[in-house]
């Protein structure tokens, strides 16, 4: 499994929240906060944004 | 059909040209329906769509008394099956019937099409671009467009009803699917199915909770939003709104280079959570709204700033409050275009949406407003009851709209367009049949049968309809299609493979493509240059054509072997499971369609046999281990199999004269009702 280095204080931070918004460790919040960040950029891509619209019709799941 | 509009586009939002150029077409419209003077015909035709409505299921519930208006209308009348569209999907009906001509002519043939360049889907029946970075100017943080983003209506052809404004006779035509951008011209219509919501999707809901799922970006149609309890009892929280092109991001302007990273455009939102009750108070800009477990809002307005103070992106949204402990969970709808100020144009003229919206409230703008996709989802943010108690909102809504179209309705057509039939019918084909392989005794004993209860309820409508039809005026009701179980799946991508019509490149996994990527390194997964076809959308099969496609290897001389061999074959195909053969016709696009518009046409158009389908998953460029499987899912119904297996329905208070009444003979007929002459590109005939 590859490490990412962070900040002491970012990590304090991340902790504290990962908590409080029902992650069950600091690992999945981390890898959900990037995961986001990146569908995001992602979604810059015109092929994405193809793929999410096609997402909402209901005749494909 | 007017088919490009210059407002905005999701991607570039109203530069200040395309506001004016907004302003501008406000304006012109309002002189044209002003100076359009409407003359009185003494002749009313009022027409009620009511998408997905089945014969057999009209025979089943009106022999059981369970339809006495739709016995009366019959019986003043007619009631005969309507031939729908090949596919008999509603995007290909509803433009058959807009148009009175065949797909080969309006050029709409599936919900998806594919890009023959890139081998990738795309929703048919509109287009929005945004305007090219060429056109702006980034100074600092801020971005200025030169030019707006062009949302273009895909269907071609003039839509009957515009013959009828052209003619100096009042129409109104309300909620019409395959019309976005509404078609221009002088004719009144406003968009349905096909119209997206503020972020440019066909829907994406927001569900707020704080217990997410470990892969919350899985889900489709809609974002799952983590909430964090930072203070007691009060989640803070946002609505993320469309991409702002108006200004970069303030920590990262730029990614790789000169790549400008747009900002995001956000609307803070609080909610408290009432210490002892189940009840939460929801803040976010001017609203404030109290609402219990269990709960439905009203619409609420939403406004994404771009360019403050001058420009925003207006919407509105409606919450549900589905739990507040042990877990919170909070739905929020996908957010609609404002139809007092839409970000794209929703009506034509404009005004037609502000008019209905200052007369009967906000309304759902956006196409299939039925949250299907928040029930498919794993999660059961919305359960079958909820989704059934939204159906009931949106019908409550569509109900005071349609009333308020017949207090104005005093010469000329009205149509009107009820969608929550066909979603419901999909979802609750499971409940209303227990032999599907997704039948739910729990819920069916808890809901009843909710397809009988959505034509119980339609039949109320065609009653408010009689009340307002005089013994001179014409009623018809009529359906794009009917409606099928959907038990197996066929996925005619899988079977190309198995076939060698098609083939994967060496080492790829085929549980591991999806639109013809390989997952692993996003590469083509399909070896184009031994391919010879392959499916997209849920009925088709292009050949893979050389100098159409772009690694195409069917030369134009082998093409009609290759589009005869292949059709036959498919038909030939039996389910090992039961010896059924699921495809009953294969339709050759070079022997069906009529036209010049065949350049996005599937070679072939799989017609299934009531009872199967084609697979979401081959209509993606996927290709799922099994040819045939049982369809375990909640969209439980279906119609996108053969034509002649779900015709829809014509119920009028007429004599139909024509032998096999037809989807597209509906226009001619009311053009021939106010003595226009049947236009010579439609391909359908007067019924009457």
């Amino acid at each position: 499994m590859p490490k990412v280095k962070i900040s002491k204080e970012l990590f304090a931070r991340v902790k504290k929240f990962a908590g409080m918004a029902g992650y069950s460790s600091v690992d999945e919040f981390v890898s959900h906060a990037l995961e986001k960040e990146v569908s995001q950029l992602e979604g810059a891509d015109s092929e994405e944004e193809i793929k999410k619209k096609l997402q909402g019709l209901g005749y494909i799941s | 059909m007017s088919n490009k509009k210059s407002f905005s586009s999701f991607g570039r939002f109203i530069p200040p040209p395309a506001f004016v150029m907004a302003g501008l077409l406000l304006a012109l419209s309002l002189v044209a329906s002003c100076g359009t003077k409407t003359k009185p015909t003494g002749k009313k035709v009022l027409i009620v769509g009511i998408d997905g409505m089945d014969p057999r299921l009209v025979d089943e519930f009106m022999s059981r008394g369970l339809l006495p208006n739709f016995e009366k209308l019959m019986s003043m009348g007619d009631f005969k099956p309507l031939t729908s569209s090949i596919p008999p999907q509603s995007p290909v009906a509803w433009a058959n019937f807009i148009t009175g001509t065949n797909p080969g002519k309006h050029g709409i043939f599936d919900f998806i099409h594919r890009d023959p360049d890139t081998y990738m889907p795309y929703l048919s029946t509109s287009k929005t671009e945004g305007a090219p970075e060429d056109d702006s100017i980034a100074l600092g943080k801020r971005v200025i467009w030169l030019k707006g983003g062009v949302a273009e209506n895909k269907v071609a052809g003039t839509p009957f009803w515009e013959y009828l404004a052209e003619n100096g006779i009042w129409e109104r035509v309300f909620k019409i699917p395959s019309n976005f951008p509404p078609a221009g011209g002088v004719g009144w219509s406003g968009s349905g199915m096909g119209t997206p919501d503020i972020l440019g999707t066909y829907g994406t809901f927001t569900y707020f909770t704080d217990n997410p799922p470990e892969h919350p970006d899985s889900i489709g149609g809609g974002t799952i939003t983590p909430v964090y309890m930072v203070e007691e009892n009060v989640f803070r929280t946002k609505f993320v709104g469309p991409t702002n092109t108006w200004a970069l991001d303030e920590k990262r302007p730029y990614l790789g280079g000169d790549k400008r990273n747009y900002a995001d455009s956000e609307v803070p939102l609080t909610i408290y959570v009432d210490p002892e009750n189940p009840a939460v108070k929801i803040e976010f800009q001017d609203n404030e709204l109290v609402l219990s477990q269990g709960e439905w809002s009203g619409w609420l307005p939403i406004k994404f700033d771009m360019f403050p103070p001058f420009l925003g992106a207006r919407g509105i949204v409606r919450f549900y409050l589905k739990e507040v402990r042990p877990d919170f969970k909070l739905y929020a709808s996908p957010i609609n275009m404002d139809p007092l100020e839409p970000p794209m144009p929703v009506t034509n003229p404009p005004e037609y949406a502000v008019e209905v919206a200052e007369n009967c409230g906000y309304y759902y703008t956006q196409g299939m407003p039925e949250d299907t996709k928040a029930r498919q989802a794993d999660l059961d943010i919305l359960n079958d009851g909820e989704l059934f108690q939204q159906m009931m909102l949106i019908h409550d809504e569509d109900k005071k709209i349609f009333k308020w179209h017949l207090d104005q309705f005093k010469d000329g057509l009205l149509y009107y367009y009820f969608g929550s039939l066909d979603l419901g019918t999909h979802m609750f084909w499971r409940l209303h049949d227990p032999s599907h392989p997704a039948y739910d005794p729990k819920w069916a004993k808890k809901m009843g049968d909710p397809v009988e209860k959505l034509y119980v309820m339609m039949d109320k409508i065609i009653g408010t309809a009689l009340e307002r039809t005089g013994p001179n005026d014409v009623l018809i009701v009529m359906s794009d299609h009917g409606f099928a179980s959907w038990d197996k799946t066929f996925q005619v991508n899988s079977w190309l493979l198995e076939n060698g019509y098609l083939r994967l490149e060496k080492g790829v996994d085929r549980e591991k493509v999806a639109y013809f990527r390989d997952l692993d390194s996003g590469k083509f997964g399909v070896d184009w240059s031994r391919t010879m076809a392959y499916g997209m959308g849920i009925n088709g099969v292009y050949i893979n054509k050389l100098g159409r496609e772009a690694y195409g290897a069917v030369s134009p001389v082998e093409y009609r072997e290759y589009v005869d061999e292949i059709a036959e074959k498919l038909m030939d195909y039996v389910d090992p499971a039961t010896g059924e053969k699921p495809i009953l016709v294969a339709a050759k696009s070079y022997e069906t369609y009529k036209g010049d518009g065949l350049e996005h046409a599937p070679d072939i158009v799989l017609g299934f046999k009531r009872g199967y389908r084609g697979g979401d998953e081959s209509a993606l460029g996927k290709f799922p281990k099994e040819i045939v499987s049982l369809n375990k899912s909640s969209w439980s119904g279906d119609h996108c199999v053969a034509t002649r297996e779900v015709p829809g329905i014509i119920v009028t208070n007429q004599k139909i004269r024509k032998q096999d009444p037809a989807l597209i003979d509906v226009g001619p007929t009311v053009l021939s009702i106010f003595g226009i002459e049947k236009p010579a590109q439609m391909d359908g005939e007067p019924l009457f």
